[in-house]
């Protein structure tokens, strides 16, 4: 075979329907397994490295079922919403929320940014029975 | 005479319509591939709300929590017994940071419940997974 008929000899073409076919399932597979989202931390150190810092300085609140705050200390209740009096609480102190066992986490991360709003260091203790928190 | 006016280099094949739309699929398959990140299946979780700013950094460990308590890794079912197992064999050296995501219903006794593990197991900080609302998506 001489080298003027192999380049002379008719390119065979490749076929599209193939290649579209693989490339439509790899496009419907991220589709569908792909997120957007852009996640955002919320941090929880240990309680316990508080309890280290100063345990009887630590200020202990109460989370409720219903989103009301209840200082253990003062006996004060702030509601689930609204502003918070900052007098409330000692500025330098790491405040402690101590949830009731049924309480949502969204309610508790609802509360803990309120009060993470007034520049307060706040983490999460344990879970507390209603009646330990009255 | 028609013979002359379409010659066969120039003949349109049927493939050749195709070639703009491989173009937009290949485009977007490029898009999709480049922006997103593909996420493991944790059920149906809604993820927990909140105004932080801070991004989640790599956790080495990733958890999820459904509304009814149970503990996934990677979609797959972990029992709360095998999460010091977990935290072992992770575990080189301080510093193992792990990264929760709870669905917005689960209850603090089952977070706590976790929490207790983990804080057992030496881990100091534990990272909620949580969408802010008002950033831009």
């Amino acid at each position: 075979m001489s080298m003027a008929s192999l380049y002379t000899r008719r390119r065979s073409r490749i076929g599209m329907t193939a290649l579209i076919d693989v490339v439509f399932i790899l496009l419907m597979f991220f589709m569908l397994t792909s997120s957007f989202n852009q996640w955002k931390a919320v941090d929880f150190r240990s309680p316990v490295a508080v309890e280290n810092q100063s345990a009887d300085s630590a200020q202990l609140v109460v989370l409720g079922v219903n989103g009301t705050l209840s200082l253990v200390a003062s006996d004060v209740d702030i509601e689930p919403s609204g502003p918070v009096n900052a007098d409330l609480f000692e500025p330098g102190q790491p405040v402690v929320i101590l949830p009731e066992a049924k309480v949502s986490v969204q309610k508790i991360i609802t509360q803990l940014e309120r009060l993470k709003a007034l520049g307060l260091s706040v983490t999460l203790g344990n879970v507390i029975t209603a009646e330990v928190g009255r | 005479m028609s013979q002359s006016l379409y010659p066969s280099r120039l003949r349109a094949s049927a493939d050749d319509n195709l070639v703009p739309m491989i173009n937009i699929v290949f485009l977007l398959l490029i898009f999709f591939m480049v922006a997103s990140q593909i996420s493991a299946p944790d059920g149906e979780i809604r993820p927990l709300q909140s105004s932080s700013q801070k991004p989640v950094a790599a956790g080495q460990v990733e958890l999820s929590l459904t509304a009814g308590g149970d503990l996934l890794q990677e979609g797959q079912p972990l029992g709360i017994e095998q999460l010091p197992a977990l935290i072992g064999d992770q575990a080189s050296g301080s510093g193992l940071t792990v990264v929760l995501k709870a669905d917005q219903a689960v209850l603090a006794e089952d977070l706590d419940r976790v929490f207790s593990v983990l804080r057992s197991q030496g881990i100091s900080l534990i990272t909620l997974r949580t969408l802010n609302p008002e950033a831009p998506q």
